[in-house]
């Protein structure tokens, strides 16, 4: 169910990411889900499965960019892998350190990017401001994320029951 | 005992005497008014009612103005409520100018896209822009039309006023534009003025820099660029820029460090115009 959802608010995230620009087309800063989704995704879901759809993730990214799957696939990949890796070896998190990973894994995504393109030095200041905006829009990527996984256990359940 | 109980009684007749004698007082006025037709009581009426008169004088004016306040109140009530309703009136024909002057806008941008169609004398088609490159830092658009509108690979992009880029991606139903002020972009151009030519380079949101102009060439601020054709991609003379700013360099470096502002505004296109070539070419 996680994965389910992890893809479709995927989707959906791109779609938005590339058709609502703030002021024009050349601006850097744009509104960004895909590092909190990732976030989400790395704490609810484990390492083998998670990679697996982490890479559809990457297909539908390159669908909507002229970087390549493999850019993608290495950007998210690392970003999942890191988040996982924390999990396991943190016992406790609390929900600033949660958020703060957004920001972190963002920087991370874009520092691949970046390469990628050959643009590394576009990092800062703009990816540094991105990495913030990212993290203050964790917090709602999470509330609507964690709601939605409940609302469909819910539906799940009460169809198991009446089946 | 019995002195105090006389006192009492003689106190109790005493009262209803002057209670009688009040009460026939009262009657008798009363007739004697009827009988004299209000004559004896009509200068005390009179005075009386002067005297009340001018107090209601004094006491009107602020009940006036309290009674006014109510009265606005209520009408005040109303009032809001009809300003509700205007107000709800006047943001529906908002909307319908805005949706009218939008209409008109497109159209005026769709008229001069026309005018470049006629003066082009090529096959082209209009495509609308949908979206951006999610890495932001790329300046790659995407528009609406693709394959099955004669869109090919590396067609050239126009919109009013000149040059915006070329098609790198198609797609059925969409194509990739890969603006002149991207990284990656690349465009021959000469000067229109003295044929010097030199490379277009986009440098992302600063704008684009004519690279590969030899030092001794005369090239100056406002100067317009011009496509040269011999990129094989571009057709000869499309408009492409004007030179901004020419800045100083070293002795020893061979080329000139030459500024170009694009002619388009590509932040703010809407629409462009997508040159049909031929494939095979």
């Amino acid at each position: 169910m996680v994965s389910f959802i992890f893809l479709i608010f995927g989707y959906f995230s791109l779609l938005i990411e590339s058709t609502l620009y703030f002021f024009d087309y050349s601006n850097f800063l744009h509104i960004d889900l895909i590092p909190a989704l990732i976030n989400w995704y790395a704490l609810n879901e484990n390492n083998w499965k998670g990679s697996f759809f982490i890479a559809f993730l990457a297909t539908l990214a390159s669908l909507f960019s002229i970087l390549p799957f493999t850019a993608f696939l290495l950007a998210y990949i690392l970003a999942f892998w890191i988040i996982t890796y924390i999990k396991i070896n943190l016992l406790e998190l609390n929900k600033i350190q949660i958020h703060f990973f957004t920001f972190f894994i963002s920087t991370e995504i874009q520092v691949v990017l970046l390469l990628w393109s050959g643009r590394p030095e576009l990092l800062w200041p703009n990816g540094m401001i991105q990495g913030l905006i990212n993290m203050a829009l964790s917090p709602v990527v999470f509330l609507i994320l964690n709601k939605l996984n409940l609302l469909l256990n819910i539906i799940i359940k009460q169809k198991d029951e009446t089946g | 005992m019995p002195r105090k109980q006389e006192n009492k009684t003689k106190e109790r007749i005493k009262k209803a005497l002057i209670l009688l004698f009040i009460l026939a007082l009262t009657i008798s006025g009363f007739s004697l008014n009827y009988l004299f037709k209000h004559k004896i009581t009509a200068p005390i009426e009179t005075a009386l009612k002067d005297i009340s008169s001018q107090l209601q004088g004094y006491l009107s004016e602020p009940f006036t103005k309290l009674r006014l306040i109510w009265k606005s109140y209520l009408e005040l009530k109303n009032v809001k409520e009809e300003n509700q309703i205007l107000k709800l009136q006047l943001a529906e024909l908002q909307q319908e100018i805005t949706t009218y002057r939008e209409a008109l806008i497109e159209n005026r941008r769709l008229k001069k896209l026309l005018n470049i169609k006629r003066k082009l004398n090529k096959k082209s088609i209009v495509g609308r822009i949908v979206g951006i490159d999610i890495a932001t830092w790329h300046s790659i658009l995407t528009i609406n039309i693709g394959k099955t509108d004669g869109v090919n690979l590396n067609a050239p992009v126009l919109s009013q006023g000149g040059l915006v880029g070329r098609i790198i991606e198609v797609g059925l139903h969409y194509s990739k534009v890969m603006l002149i002020t991207d990284y990656n972009s690349r465009v021959a151009v000469i000067v229109q003025r003295n044929r010097a030519r030199g490379i277009l380079k986009g440098i992302g949101e600063k704008g684009c820099i004519l690279d590969y102009v030899k030092k001794g060439i005369d090239v100056q601020t406002g100067d317009l660029i011009i496509t040269s054709g011999i990129d094989g991609i571009f057709p000869k003379g499309l408009q492409v820029g004007r030179v901004s700013s020419i800045e100083p360099q070293d002795n020893m470096e061979l080329f000139q460090h030459i500024k170009v502002e694009p002619s388009v505004d590509l932040d703010s296109i809407e629409e462009v115009l997508v040159l049909i070539i031929n494939s095979k070419k």
